[in-house]
């Protein structure tokens, strides 16, 4: 009777402190331990390519060796909740450089900048920005290439500072990195090369996850001088990664959150190269 | 000895509910100002002179010396600093054009005080000072109102400051980017292409999450005074609504510093025919124990 007395006490205190440590603000952030109630069912990619984007709450979700999820609309995100396994042997893409994934046409939020299209004849256009509420800019582009041949800039990686923020805080519609800008017309009605799609975000907040596959979520090329006179595309921003898991049984997997490349000239005369975007980032967070 | 096998019962039982019941009563800290980060900027110390940090950074301890100033110089960005340490702040932090050239904002801010409105230009020419940037959430819309610019001759109008059941939401429902006060408008035109002084940089915001917070320095988050008119005729720029600071720890050992979240004046009126700006309006501050 006297083990049982002591047994449970102990039991009780632990159950005590464990509310304190809760209290002690080391929690994980809401919106990356929120696991959902699974009511979308199991979800299994065996092989060949599986289209899946937004957010989903699933019980399980998989994506064998071989096999590839791909988001292919342009501006959402890849999020999965799940209270169960979250398998990743296979390869989930945000990215137009897999299995022709959407990636991000416009402004990101948290990912790299679009970098700056080349001149042609008239001067390029700059990379989008990523920007937070309100459109305030967060991750600077790219500059744009002058005319008669100036090159595109390179734009800004996103700082441990800016990534934080999206950390702590969370949002509400994470989108990733941005476009590049479009290369500088001939003056005659040829335009440049077009800016490389940003990459988009993907987001597990999962019980377990086992992560030995690959996850791309990067910036797009630009596109090459068209013509000549004509100035090349920059290359878009990366998106990003995030992994939340309360436990994680394998975490080697690759990932690919860097910008892409600025479009190039083909020898055309009169053309800026485009300039390269910015990188995105990964994060692993184990739930507390 | 089954006394002191009772004894201990209950005060296990009562260790373990007394938590659990505050929690039931959801008076718990929103996850947003609970967050201590994880550490892993280590430490951090500033502890002379002036040193530049934007954006938010998780380090394990955070120190500003006495006599030293953290100054944030980009635009349109918050200072947010988590640790799982202490952050102790003897000396100052600047969130605002007024101290060491801080950044400040020069758009919409999102919770602090509105901008004020330009000044009017000459009279009898469409030359109005511009109405000074609200505040605005997510969307765009607005939460507290940017003063109006003044008309031909008029002087601008004050910009609102934040009030209780406006800054209330982001103290429970977080942001992902705060941004503070808007700016100021700018002051309208003399008719004859000449326009009127800038609009102040509102102040952004300065946010500490700490395990413990001891504080007696100053934080400036303030809103910058409008421009002066540059020539006759023309209207002076209305000043940048105030930024916002908040604190949020488990203890506190001294909170005894100065804060200013004040909006910026309107730029003054020393030229002939000037109409002045209106002032920005006020930010908050906000202190938080960690439950």
């Amino acid at each position: 009777m006297k083990r049982v007395i002591i047994i449970l006490s102990l039991l009780i205190v632990v159950s005590g402190l464990s509310v304190i440590a809760h209290a002690q603000g080391t929690v994980t952030p809401a919106w990356l331990s929120f696991v959902a109630d699974g009511a979308a069912g199991s979800f299994s990619c065996t092989s060949g390519i599986c289209h899946l984007g937004d957010e989903r709450w699933f019980t399980s979700f998989n994506v064998s060796a071989g096999a590839t999820v791909v988001a292919t609309a342009n501006n959402g995100p890849t999020i999965i909740r799940s209270p169960g396994t979250c398998t990743v042997d296979g390869t989930i893409s945000q990215s137009v450089n897999t299995a022709n994934g959407g990636g991000v046409l416009n402004e990101g939020d948290f990912g790299g900048g679009g970098g700056g299209g080349g001149g042609g004849t008239l001067a390029g256009r700059g990379g989008e920005l990523s920007v937070g509420p309100g459109g305030l800019p967060v991750v600077s582009s790219g500059a744009k290439g002058a005319a008669n041949g100036g090159p595109g800039g390179n734009a800004q990686s996103t700082a441990t500072g800016q990534l934080h923020e999206l950390l702590s805080g969370g949002a509400f519609w994470p989108i990733g990195g941005a476009t590049g800008g479009v290369g500088g017309g001939n003056g005659s009605g040829t335009a440049g090369g077009q800016g490389g799609n940003g990459g988009g975000a993907v987001i597990l907040v999962c019980n377990t996850i086992n992560f030995t596959g690959t996850i791309d979520a990067s910036g797009g090329a630009g596109s090459p001088a068209p013509a000549p006179n004509t100035g090349a595309g920059g290359g878009g921003g990366g998106g990003y990664v995030i992994l939340s898991a309360i436990n994680f049984t394998a975490k080697t997997g690759t990932i690919n959150v860097s910008g892409g490349a600025g479009g190039s000239c083909n020898s055309q005369p009169t053309c800026g190269p485009g300039g390269a975007g910015g990188n995105g980032w990964s994060y692993f967070q184990t739930i507390q | 000895m089954k006394r002191t096998f009772l004894f201990f019962l209950l005060a296990a039982v009562a260790v373990a509910l007394c938590p659990q019941g505050a929690t039931a009563q959801t008076t718990v800290t929103p996850g947003w100002l609970a967050w201590l980060g994880d550490g892993s900027e280590n430490t951090y110390s500033c502890t002379s002179g002036t040193c530049v940090l934007g954006g938010e950074h998780w380090f394990s301890s955070f120190t500003v010396a006495s006599g030293a100033t953290v100054v944030n110089t980009t635009v349109n960005s918050p200072i947010i600093i988590r640790s799982t340490g202490a952050c102790t702040v003897h000396g100052t932090i600047s969130s605002s054009v007024n101290t060491a050239r801080g950044g400040g904002m020069n758009f919409n801010g999102d919770f602090g005080g509105a901008g004020g409105g330009g000044g009017g230009g000459a009279v009898g020419a469409l030359v109005e000072g511009a109405n000074g940037f609200t505040t605005v959430g997510i969307g765009g819309l607005p939460i507290s109102n940017g003063g109006l610019g003044g008309g031909a001759g008029a002087p601008g109008g004050p910009g609102n400051s934040v009030d209780t059941g406006q800054y209330h939401q982001i103290l429970s429902g977080g942001t992902f980017w705060p941004v503070g006060g808007s700016a100021g408008g700018q002051g309208g035109c003399n008719g004859h292409g000449k326009c009127g002084g800038n609009g102040g940089l509102g102040g952004s915001p300065v946010i500490l999450i700490c395990s413990s917070i001891n504080f007696t320095g100053t934080i400036d988050a303030s809103g910058g005074p409008g421009a002066p008119a540059p020539v006759n005729y023309s209207g002076s720029g209305g000043g940048g609504g105030g930024g916002y600071v908040i604190f949020s720890a488990l203890n506190y050992v001294a909170n005894t510093g100065a804060i200013n979240v004040s909006g910026g004046a309107a730029g003054s009126c020393t030229t002939t025919g000037c109409a002045a700006g209106g002032v920005g309006g006020s930010g908050f501050t906000y202190t938080q124990t960690i439950q």
